[in-house]
């Protein structure tokens, strides 16, 4: 009898076991059970362990050995791999232009099984190329963030400005105190030096110009020598002369990352650093590990003309598709879904483009907040000098690098634009 | 005799200056970074590393200057201010904090006269010392192995260490906090090291032992179209390497060579193979032709000329070409990235992976060059010898 009972309980448990099992995993295997999946990425160190913690129920439901090659010289690389005939099964791209070059080898996402449905219009738009949806939005941060240190503002008596008048005071403010610097807005970042710059030049845009006029940059509907840029460019210029620790001469030459650290030192060597969502949790937090956010550091978003949310300015990576394998399908239906989407959030890393998402699984308060102001926009902007072509952004760079060294901004403006029209021009052609 | 050696000292004086100051500007950034690679990430992030060998750091100083006279050598000559208390300093959070209460009045006096109040920095300094005097905070550690712990296991996040990690949440999937285990795990530094080997050995002796024939037989045996031969062959040297990556690389593919030891080991030769060619004929090309005439009258055939003769007479030519060829493919990244990537991960793979695309892990930088440089010094100074040894020197007389 006890016998009996017992296979019984363990029967139930059994019963109970695999349908707990069933219950906890919506992950659909599309029969990829025990292959294999490479994937290419940019992410090495703790964002590498961060993705693969992203992935992992994917892979650990579906028994995928996962073959993850994180590197940091991408663009000798993957083409290297698509040109050899031997591409990784999945890549990740940091931008849509970077995606859009292997245009004619990845394999459109409705062909892998993806929930469409996540994705508003403007961020499919974002991956389509030739008129195939080929990259999957994966990871979306703000960029028109301004961070600072409450603890310090309360002790020099300065509040968190909520329009642009109330910004330019409060560092015209700071500037006639006599203390540290209103902004650190150093911005070398080797062969990329500048695009800490043309982010924020791009906020300002946004914020003179509105969304369609800043966007119309990447499509040449506006055109870059457009009186509209020239003002934005020269009121960076003038910014970094007025404002930056240093001045114009440090601009150039200190490392964005170093820049991020300055109102966070003791003492403080400027107020205020305008710079990406990744600032709080990739670069504050772990050069300060006792440091609270919300106390000792925390963010503002660029304040606009009024008192409405100005549109905030997002990045991307975008995941395109090599191989068309059942491994590839179901990584692509597991990031589409609400469960990915979740999981994306849950790991802290960024924000995640997918509509999909629940909004308490953004644990880190961190992202939370950053999710918060991101769905309070009253629009987006995506990042113009990764729309463009590579030339193009390049000259960007090597522009705002130039005129903030005392160049006619008039004329560099004026080599992008001449710039641009070749590249339209030679577009067509290459894509037909 | 002593102005002799007077005129002598300063004969060689500008020489001996210019050498000393060469060597110091060699020697003093790579001196830097030796002590930076034993420094904490804080450290790194708020000192310079020449400030790291003074004992003493500035806030005591401050104190006295500043605070000294009325809070007294032992901070807590006042009663009600008792700088010792961590509850009283810890209402301090920044140095602002501390600067706002210079102009607030205690006991009807001001506490620290406009003309007499530290600056910014010299605030800071005061408070980082209060801090730590009050125990809110441990006196910072200026040395650590911890840099190199974390390169040698692969340890990676962008703030802490590879033992906080183990300490806080103990092993994980990537660990299992086994100093020596992790340190072997494939994708580990020291695992890339042997990987580095496996590629840099095999890849130093194919082509300087084929060098070796090919340089012989240019160089001493007649044959038809010699010199052209030789000339094409230095020729090859002129073709980059970028441009053949891909054909090269389709070729694999087909092959499946791609992700093999061989197929770099190939790879390396194909490249080493022109100037090790050209180098080693340059030489052996120009031993005394009277030799190898006594040889072959001997009756020696070509591979005892060989291997008797030309090889212990060519040792210095190959080895500095071993050298060379070593430390560059120790050093190569590209090649290795492409045809190895991570199926086996060499040492220069795993350090480019360290940092992270927004440079966090950059303070383990400088410990991971000082594991990468530390083979290339053993090679170097075991084998300085060929640099400097002329075995040509007495061979033939007369």
């Amino acid at each position: 009898m006890l016998k009996r009972l017992s296979l019984l309980v363990v029967v139930l448990l059994l019963i109970a076991g695999s349908a707990y099992a069933q219950d906890a995993s919506n992950i659909d295997c599309m029969g990829s059970e025990g292959s294999t999946l490479s994937i290419m990425a940019s992410w090495a160190g703790e964002e590498e362990e961060t993705f693969r913690s992203i992935i992992g129920p994917l892979l650990e439901a579906c028994n995928i050995t996962l073959s993850y090659e994180g590197t940091r010289d991408m663009n000798t690389l993957l083409p290297t791999r698509v040109e050899g005939g031997n591409p990784p099964d999945v890549a990740i791209f940091a931008n849509p232009g970077a995606l859009k070059s292997f245009a004619d080898n990845l394999v459109p996402l409705t062909d892998l099984g993806v929930n469409a449905d996540s994705y508003s219009e403007s961020w499919q738009t974002l991956g389509t190329a030739n008129g195939n949806w080929l990259g999957l939005p994966l990871k979306t941060d703000v960029k028109s963030l301004v961070w600072y240190s409450p603890v310090a503002f309360e002790a020099a008596g300065y509040e968190v400005p909520t329009t642009w008048d109330e910004f330019v005071a409060l560092m015209d403010q700071m500037v006639a105190d006599g203390g540290p610097a209103p902004l650190a807005m150093g911005f070398e970042s080797g062969g990329a030096t500048g695009w800490t710059a043309t982010d924020f030049v791009q906020d300002i845009l946004l914020r003179t110009q509105g969304a369609d006029y800043t966007n119309g940059l990447a499509t040449g509907e506006t055109a870059w020598n457009d009186q509209g840029v020239i003002d934005a460019w020269t009121t960076y210029v003038d910014w970094v002369n007025k404002y930056n620790v240093g001045g114009a001469d440090n601009a150039t030459t200190t490392p964005f990352a170093d820049a991020i650290l300055m109102p966070f030192q003791d003492p403080p060597q400027a107020w205020m650093v305008k710079q990406s969502g990744f600032a709080g949790s990739a670069v504050i937090q772990p050069n300060f590990p006792d440091y609270v956010y919300g106390e000792d550091f925390a963010f503002f978003v660029l304040p606009g003309q009024g008192e409405e949310a100005p549109p905030m300015q997002v990045s991307g990576d975008i995941l395109g598709v090599f191989n068309n394998t059942p491994a590839t399908q179901a990584l692509v239906a597991y990031l589409s879904s609400a469960e990915g989407a979740t999981a994306w959030a849950a790991s802290g890393f960024d924000l995640t483009p997918s509509s999909a998402v629940d909004m308490s699984a953004y644990e880190n308060p961190i992202s939370a907040d950053k999710a918060a102001t991101l769905a309070e926009a009253s629009g987006v902007s995506y990042d113009v000098g990764d729309l463009v072509s590579p030339a193009v952004g390049q000259a960007e760079f090597d522009g705002i690098t130039a005129a903030v060294g005392g160049g006619d901004v008039t004329e560099i403006l004026n080599n992008i634009q001449s710039l641009m029209e070749q590249n339209m021009e030679a577009t067509p052609e290459a894509s037909g | 005799m002593n102005r002799d050696r007077l005129a002598q000292f300063f004969n060689r004086f500008p020489v001996n200056l210019a050498v000393i100051l060469l060597c110091a500007l060699w020697l003093l950034p790579t001196f830097g970074l030796f002590i930076t690679s034993f420094r904490p990430q804080e450290a790194v992030n708020s000192t310079g590393w020449w400030t790291a060998l003074a004992s003493t750091r500035p806030g005591r100083g401050a104190y006295q200057q500043f605070c000294a006279e009325c809070h007294g050598d032992s901070y807590n000559a006042l009663p009600n201010a008792d700088l010792t208390n961590p509850d009283l300093i810890g209402t301090f959070r920044r140095s602002l904090n501390l600067a706002a209460t210079f102009n607030r009045e205690y006991n009807g006096v001001i506490h620290i006269p406009e003309d007499k109040r530290p600056n910014p920095q010299e605030t800071a300094d005061i408070l980082d010392h209060l801090r730590i005097v009050s125990g809110l905070q441990a006196p910072p550690a200026q040395f650590t192995i911890a840099n190199y712990k974390d390169v040698l296991v692969g340890y990676d996040a962008r703030g802490g260490t590879y033992d906080e990690a183990c300490a806080a949440d103990g092993a994980t999937g990537t660990r299992t906090c086994d100093f020596l285990t992790d340190a072997t795990a494939p994708n580990a530094v020291f695992r890339g090291m042997l990987n580095s080997f496996a590629v840099a050995v095999p890849s130093t002796i194919i082509p300087i032992l084929i060098a070796g024939f090919a340089a012989y037989a240019l160089s001493w045996m007649d044959f038809n179209g010699r010199r052209v031969m030789f000339a094409l062959l230095v020729g090859l040297q002129i073709i980059p390497l970028q441009m053949v990556l891909v054909p090269i690389y389709r070729m694999y593919t087909d092959l499946g060579l791609n992700g093999t030891f061989l197929g770099v080991w190939l790879f390396h030769t194909g490249f080493g193979l022109p100037y090790a060619i050209y180098l080693i004929r340059n030489f052996v090309g120009r031993l005394p032709s009277e030799l190898f005439e006594s040889a072959y009258l001997d009756g020696a055939n070509h591979f005892t000329v060989f291997r008797r003769i030309v090889l212990p007479l060519a040792l210095p030519a190959i080895g500095a070409l071993a050298i060379f060829q070593f430390l560059w493919i120790w050093n190569d990244l590209l090649v290795a990235l492409i045809f190895l990537g991570n199926s086996a991960p060499v040492l220069t793979y795993q350090l480019s992976q360290m940092v992270d695309s927004l440079g966090g892990g950059w303070h383990r930088m400088t410990a991971a060059a000082f594991v990468s440089i530390i083979v290339p010094l053993i090679i170097f100074f075991a084998f300085q010898r060929f640099f400097v040894r002329g075995l040509l020197a007495g061979s033939v007389k007369g």
